[in-house]
């Protein structure tokens, strides 16, 4: 199949996946009176604004009777003697600011968010198009990160640290970024530090010593925008290790935005543990329900495993590298990120891409790979809680007002499905890499699925 | 208990000393420099700034966690640890809120601890502080007031004041915007209205971290663009070698 028809197909699954998700979400909201929206609000908060932004002068509507949380929350907080006051602790690395504070000089957030979303979009473009480098899909592949829905639901939060980082860490995965990637993935670990787990990718090839060598490289750039940099720059710079152990997640008890949770909560943790929280949500169907449920979900995860074994070609050869070490990342920093939103989706961009563009060498189980990323990548959070309300008939009050939605479960099932297959694609590796010391064949790595 | 405050000045457009010890218990600045509301505000001053470098020697109250007064006889910026250790900042005798959540257990003991061993150093030494006053989009009938300073502890106190209630600040015919402290009254230039926004926000701790950002992405966009480069002549030595 060549590039563009798998290009085009993928787009298309996505529409479909999108539409299906649409109707489901909309027949759902009919039949069982639910108010809960599968798409992001793009409407006005309170009339006070958000409480996560900060000081009331970065209260300003900046499209329409819209509020760009994120953005507008760290434009205040650079604009500040420090970015890290004590009472708003800051869930960034020091690096952020010193990549992004060159936003302190435009004299507005609104002007400011003006340039920085130009730039994703720009920017965006040239990555894609850095990955397709052929005429004809080149012209496409900036659909690619324009139907990925992340990337609107970050701009929504104007989380530019996401798209930015992880539009570096794609770029550095292209062959043309290969001498440099030990600083742009520095920086992009810095913009986001759950893109941290991306530093599997120095292993993807080369010799030890050429591994050594660019480590230290990314070490030395990693430390200089880390440590180095803000202590020669700012008063109060030392605080911020404090800070950072403060992060939502990483301590227990309360979180960054001054929630304070005995409970897990769905929307301020990891997927995995959303995922177990939203075991515990339906508890209140009893436990052989539950035990039923769980044992659908796996007997789910068993069928595209084993579907996909099947479809696998007997005498297939193929080397397990850059693109698989891309999903285990990708779905690592979902699966573990602290911050469970949408827009942490942003990471599995790294492994699409790489899996659709002509830079991604031939890897096992691609199709599944990408019918799965277009499962967790779509808007797929349908509200769970009327339907279950009225299916079981609960107890008033055992459901908790954090229940989960559809996604919470779709997400990291279809994540750990892709690491289980990224597992198996190592051992045939491993095995037929074995076989081929004692007798060798000729692989054919061009061979489609 | 009397507090000693030292502004000294940042820039060659103030009028003040360098380092101008205020003794508590002065008088206010006169009536006609301070009790009406600046026109600027009212009439198109969108920001308005005002740097100074503060030491307070000998907080007023050990009961009351006062941190900092420019005034003891009210009319004057003071910001205050209240009973629930929460930073409040008044103005004269208006309350701007709580807006500033609690403060760490640690800076309430240091704090302490810094007032019984206070002797004759100074409680904050040369604490950097910014106060703003802003003019709100949605009604011109109020500003915000916002004191930053460089102790990461007394930073983004906010509060929203009707205009009429700023009496403290003056516009003199050289267009200087005054706030009255004691005995004296401290001065920014503004320049022309509208001008200010821009001059306030090129403050110089963040403007500094902006230059030294945008220095830093235009080094790493000369790695990328060299990379480039690199590319294209190696990949023209091996067109030449062909041909």
């Amino acid at each position: 199949m060549n590039g563009t028809a798998k290009l085009y197909q993928f787009l298309i699954a996505v529409l479909v996946l999108s539409t299906m998700f649409l109707i489901a979400q909309t027949a759902m909201s009919s039949y069982f009176d639910s108010s809960s929206s599968t798409y992001p609000y793009l409407i006005a908060e309170g009339s006070n604004g958000p409480d996560d932004i900060g000081p009331l002068e970065c209260k300003t509507r900046i499209l329409g009777g819209h509020y760009f949380g994120d953005f507008q929350s760290e434009y205040c907080r650079m604009r500040q003697v420090t970015p890290y006051p004590i009472d708003r602790p800051s869930s960034y690395w020091p690096g952020f600011y010193v990549i992004s504070g060159l936003l302190v000089l435009f004299p507005s957030s609104v002007s400011a968010f003006r340039v920085v979303m130009l730039l994703a979009f720009v920017f965006g473009t040239y990555v894609m198009r850095s990955h397709f480098v052929r005429k004809d899909l080149a012209k496409l592949a900036p659909l690619l990160i324009f139907t990925f829905f992340p990337f609107w639901f970050a701009i929504d939060r104007g989380n530019y640290g996401w798209i930015f980082g992880s539009l570096l860490v794609s770029l550095a995965t292209t062959k043309s970024a290969r001498s440099q990637r030990y600083w742009i993935i520095a920086v992009a670990i810095s913009l986001k530090f759950p893109l941290a787990v991306f530093g599997l990718l120095f292993f993807a090839d080369g010799s030890w010593k050429a591994r050594f060598k660019e480590l230290s490289k990314f070490f030395g750039i990693f430390v200089f925008l880390n440590f180095l940099f803000p202590v020669l720059q700012w008063s109060g710079a030392q605080y911020w290790p404090k800070t950072v152990l403060r992060v939502q997640g990483l301590m227990p008890g309360e979180s960054s935005i001054g929630v304070t949770s005995g409970d897990f909560d769905l929307y301020t943790r990891s997927d995995i543990h959303a995922l177990l929280t939203s075991f515990q949500r339906f508890s209140f169907i009893g436990e052989f329900k539950l035990i039923a449920f769980k044992a659908i979900l796996l007997g789910i995860i068993a069928l595209v495993i084993f579907l996909s074994i099947r479809k696998l070609s007997e005498h297939e050869n193929r080397n397990w590298g850059l693109v698989e070490l891309s999903i285990v990342s990708g779905c690592l920093s979902v699966l573990l990120s602290p911050f469970s939103f949408s827009y942490g989706l942003m990471a599995l961009l790294v492994p699409l891409v790489l899996l659709l563009s002509p830079q991604g060498d031939a890897v096992r189980f691609r199709n599944t790979y990408l019918m799965l990323l277009a499962v967790s990548s779509v808007p797929n959070a349908i509200p769970l809680r009327s339907m279950s309300e009225l299916l079981f008939h609960p107890i008033e009050g055992s459901m908790k007002a954090d229940f989960p939605d559809l996604g919470n479960f779709l997400i990291p099932v279809s994540l750990i499905t892709m690491l289980l297959l990224v597992a198996y694609s190592a051992v045939l590796s491993y095995l037929s890499t074995k076989e081929t010391q004692h007798n060798p064949v000729v692989a054919n790595v061009d061979q489609p699925q | 208990m009397a507090i000693t405050i030292a502004v000294s000045s940042r820039g060659k457009q103030w009028d003040l000393p360098a380092y101008m010890p205020v003794i508590a218990g002065q008088e206010n600045i006169g009536a006609d420099e301070s009790t009406f509301v600046c026109t600027a505000i009212k009439d198109g001053l969108k920001r308005s700034g005002l740097v100074f470098d503060l030491s307070v020697f000998i907080p007023r109250d050990q009961n009351d966690y006062l941190v900092f007064d420019t005034s003891p006889n009210g009319n004057a910026l003071s910001v205050q640890v209240n009973e629930q250790r929460q930073f409040v900042l008044y103005f004269g005798s208006t309350d701007f809120g709580t807006e500033i959540t609690m403060p760490s257990p640690e800076f309430v003991s240091a704090l302490n601890q810094q007032i019984l061993n206070v002797g004759s150093n100074p409680v904050f030494d040369k604490l950097r502080t910014t106060v703003f006053l802003t003019r709100n989009n949605t009604s011109t009938e109020t500003v915000s007031i916002e004191a930053f300073t460089s102790s990461p502890f007394l930073s983004s106190v906010v509060g929203v004041i009707p205009v009429s209630s700023i009496v403290n600040v003056a516009c003199s015919e050289m267009r200087a915007l005054g706030i009255g402290i004691t005995g004296s009254k401290v001065e920014i230039d503004i320049g022309l209205t509208g001008r200010t926004s821009k001059a306030s926000s090129l403050h110089p701790v963040f403007f500094k971290r902006g230059v030294a950002s945008l220095l830093t992405l235009v080094w790493l966009m000369c790695l990328w663009l060299t990379r480039e480069e690199k590319n294209s002549k190696s990949s023209n030595k091996a067109e030449n070698v062909h041909t």
